[in-house]
């Protein structure tokens, strides 16, 4: 009887497992991600990424990670109030982890949360290069390293000063991960050869452009440091931070030759550059029609200690009202009400240049700022108060190749993209490096976050409050005493 | 088919005529207006409405903390209550078989559920009724996924309810199951951890936080709850039928 008994249970034992083997086997087989399907039921259709980039990223080498750091690290955004920061973290959670199911075994994802484990979140920190605000990193098993700061990904307003806190608009994390994915596995990446042989800031250090050549990496440009224009080194891209010592003749002339063949420049000249050398650039940029001009600008602020006399004056704070809603470079920037900081910046000029350049001001001071060329922080006689052009932009009318435009950007500031003052003007120099790269940030690749703001009378929330937690559970408990009352009959 | 249709019909009318029911239903309409209340009075639900449907039936305390518990408290009576009283030996033995005994009871308490279900469906409508706009397909794909949690749910515990007659047993059991399906899984979906891929293919809180409730429907998600509740009915008909070997 007992074998019998012990025959039957291991029967029943057998009989369990097999039932779950057959579960865990099928499901192992639904899990993978060629077998999966997904249906996006959402009333606006953009649940989930999009067939292109499901395309481009399933087309990326085994191996490539997908690493989110979703932490709080922009003070403004949780100003008054957080409302940007877990919306727009779990929107990209959903779409990660869609992009992951429907990259076919092709992209790994890490996220890391805020209150995850420090020691993940410092390793992988290290291991990537990661910057403040990189909020997501693309990485491929070879060199390819797409980085992405929060504010590429997605467009907020400010907060308010009557309390308002900052609110998401925009996203645009489909159209980035298709686009980084696209080019990661497409094309090789734009080089920048960076100048830093005529008295430019150290790049090896923190306080020098160290932090700029990160931001030119995490763009997905490939660095290259150049004593000057004339090299054996190729690049795509020329990047002139800070000169202090006007070219020799060699440079001179390959500076001038890469002017005239429409190549990319970024060049940043601040209020102490030597008049030789400002007096060079604007010779070889008299044809683009852009122009250094002499002074620093100033502007008094209402705020504690900026008053004029102090030299705090010349810290600028650039609403979104002083970006150039027309232009590429600061678009998106100008639509999502986002401000920029400069710090100790020359005014530029547009002028007549030739007729085969298109001319805009980027960045313009507010209408109060004077150029303070005396030195004493304060409107003089002679210092007009007006709106200054502090960045500018300049591109050919008709171009035929791709990286010889002849996009050029000025910027009047150099204390801006050195240490500590980067993160102030990052999102403006990010999209003016994009688009010297010919990488614009298409504003059609955003999309609208609709916000449903609940308003509801007082009244009507305590009727809701009641009928809710008074009403319908009430209900039910007298139906329940009903049935006791009947069943006790 | 008819001894099924008796059976299930007779299961549905145990459960609509018992007070213990109700009570049960009138609690989970009581903490889920409470919470929902509290939900309307957010900061974040103020700002943006459209993600009520994700605290409701996602990261809220439905999902993690009254979805494994009430299940489980309406099915213990099923066969811990006949097993009890004596009644299951002439329910085995009567001309019905025994998988289709555990699907009348599962699917009675199904239907039953329902108006657990109806219940919350009742909050947004009141909300909709005060003239709140609502994105009514987030709200039906959350309900959706909530409503596969459920399924599964009862199916655990009503597998707790076939080990005896022990009441306490097969609701602690049935709930402690339910949390371990929950929380187990999101223990090890950590980054380094060996067993993450396996943990995140059963993280069942991600699926709805990442799938259901933002309207995105996965094949995977669709075919998980109804494939791992069958397991649970299996186990529960194997253990009845293994009564009959192993008393």
């Amino acid at each position: 009887m007992s074998s019998r008994r012990m025959r039957l249970g291991l029967l029943t034992l057998l009989a369990a497992a097999a039932g779950t083997s057959v579960v865990i086997i099928t499901l192992s087989v639904l899990v993978r991600p060629e077998a999966r399907v997904r249906w996006d039921v959402s009333s606006h259709g953009q649940a989930g990424v999009s067939e292109r980039t499901a395309e481009a990223l399933s087309s990326l080498p085994e191996g490539t990670r997908a690493i989110a750091f979703l932490r709080p690290e922009d003070a403004r955004l949780t100003f008054n109030g957080n409302l940007v920061y877990p919306r727009a973290f779990a929107r990209l959670r959903s779409l990660l982890e869609d992009a992951r199911i429907r990259a076919r075994g092709k992209l790994e994802l890490i996220v890391l949360e805020e209150f995850g484990s420090p020691v993940d979140w410092t390793r992988w920190e290290t291991d990537l290069e990661r910057e403040p605000l990189e909020v997501l990193i693309l990485d491929t098993p070879g060199e390819g390293r797409r980085k992405f700061i929060f504010n590429e990904l997605f467009t907020s307003t400010d907060p308010t000063p009557d309390g308002q806190p900052a609110r998401l608009v925009q996203e645009r994390v489909d159209s980035a991960l298709g686009d980084a994915a696209i080019r990661l596995v497409t094309s090789k990446p734009v080089r920048a050869g960076i100048v830093n042989g005529y008295g430019q800031p150290r790049t090896n250090a923190e306080r020098g452009l160290r932090p700029l050549i990160r931001l030119i990496r995490s763009e997905g440009l490939d660095t290259v440091e150049v004593t000057g224009p004339d090299t054996k080194e190729e690049f795509d891209l020329l990047v002139v931070a800070g000169q202090t010592a006007p070219f020799q003749q060699g440079d001179l002339v390959a500076a001038e030759s890469w002017i005239s063949a429409g190549k990319p420049l970024f060049l940043a000249l601040g209020p102490t550059a030597p008049v030789e050398v400002v007096q060079q650039w604007n010779q070889l940029l008299a044809p683009a029609g852009l122009r250094f001009d002499t002074g620093l600008v100033c502007e008094a602020r209402p705020r504690a200690g900026a008053l004029p006399g102090n030299s705090t004056v010349a810290t600028l704070d650039i609403s979104s009202s002083q970006l150039s809603g027309q232009h590429p470079a600061t678009q998106v920037l100008a639509e999502s009400g986002r401000a920029q900081g400069l710090l100790a910046a020359r005014p530029l000029a547009l002028e007549g240049g030739s007729n085969n350049y298109l001319r805009t001001s980027l960045i313009l001071s507010s209408a109060d700022a004077w150029a303070d060329h005396d030195r004493d922080y304060a409107p003089s006689p002679g210092e007009a108060r007006k709106s200054f052009p502090l960045a500018a932009a300049a591109e050919l009318w008709q171009s035929e190749q791709p990286l010889q435009t002849g996009r050029t950007v000025t910027l009047g500031s150099v204390a801006s993209l050195t240490g500590p003052q980067l993160p102030f003007a990052q999102e403006f120099v990010s999209g003016s490096l994009r688009w010297l790269a010919g990488q614009d940030a298409a504003p059609s690749g955003l999309v609208s976050l609709t916000s449903l703001p609940l308003r509801i009378e007082r009244a009507d929330q305590v009727r809701i409050t009641n009928l809710v937690t008074l009403g319908l559970p009430g209900f039910t408990l007298l139906l329940a005493l009903m049935v006791y009352w009947r069943r006790r009959r | 088919m008819r001894a099924f249709r008796a059976l299930f019909m007779r299961e549905v009318w145990s459960l609509c005529v018992s007070p213990f029911s109700f009570v049960l239903l009138g609690f989970w309409y009581l903490l889920n207006g409470i919470f929902f209340t509290y939900l309307l009075s957010s900061e974040t639900i103020r700002a943006d409405v459209d993600g009520l449907p994700q605290y409701m039936f996602g990261s809220g305390v439905l999902v993690w903390l009254l979805l494994p518990a009430f299940p489980p408290l309406l099915t213990l009576r099923l066969f811990a209550e006949e097993h009890r009283l004596g009644t299951l030996e002439p329910l085995l033995t009567a001309p019905v078989r025994d998988i289709e005994v555990v699907l009348a009871k599962y699917l009675a308490a199904c239907v039953f559920f329902l108006a657990f279900w109806a219940g919350v469906l009742a909050l947004f409508i009141v909300l909709a009724s005060f003239n709140v706009a609502l994105d009514w397909s987030l709200i039906f794909s959350g309900f959706y996924g909530s409503l596969m949690i459920s399924l599964l749910f009862l199916a655990t515990g009503l597998w707790a309810s076939a080990w005896g007659g022990n009441l306490l047993f097969a609701a602690a059991g049935g709930t402690a199951i339910n949390f371990l399906l929950l929380f187990v899984p999101v223990l090890f979906d950590q980054q380094g951890n060996p067993l993450q891929g396996l943990a995140h293919a059963m993280n069942i809180p991600d699926m709805v936080d990442r799938g259901f409730t933002v309207g995105l429907l996965d094949s995977y998600a669709l075919a998980y709850f109804p494939l791992v509740a069958g397991l649970f009915l299996f186990l529960t008909w194997v253990r009845l039928v293994s009564r009959r070997w192993v008393p």
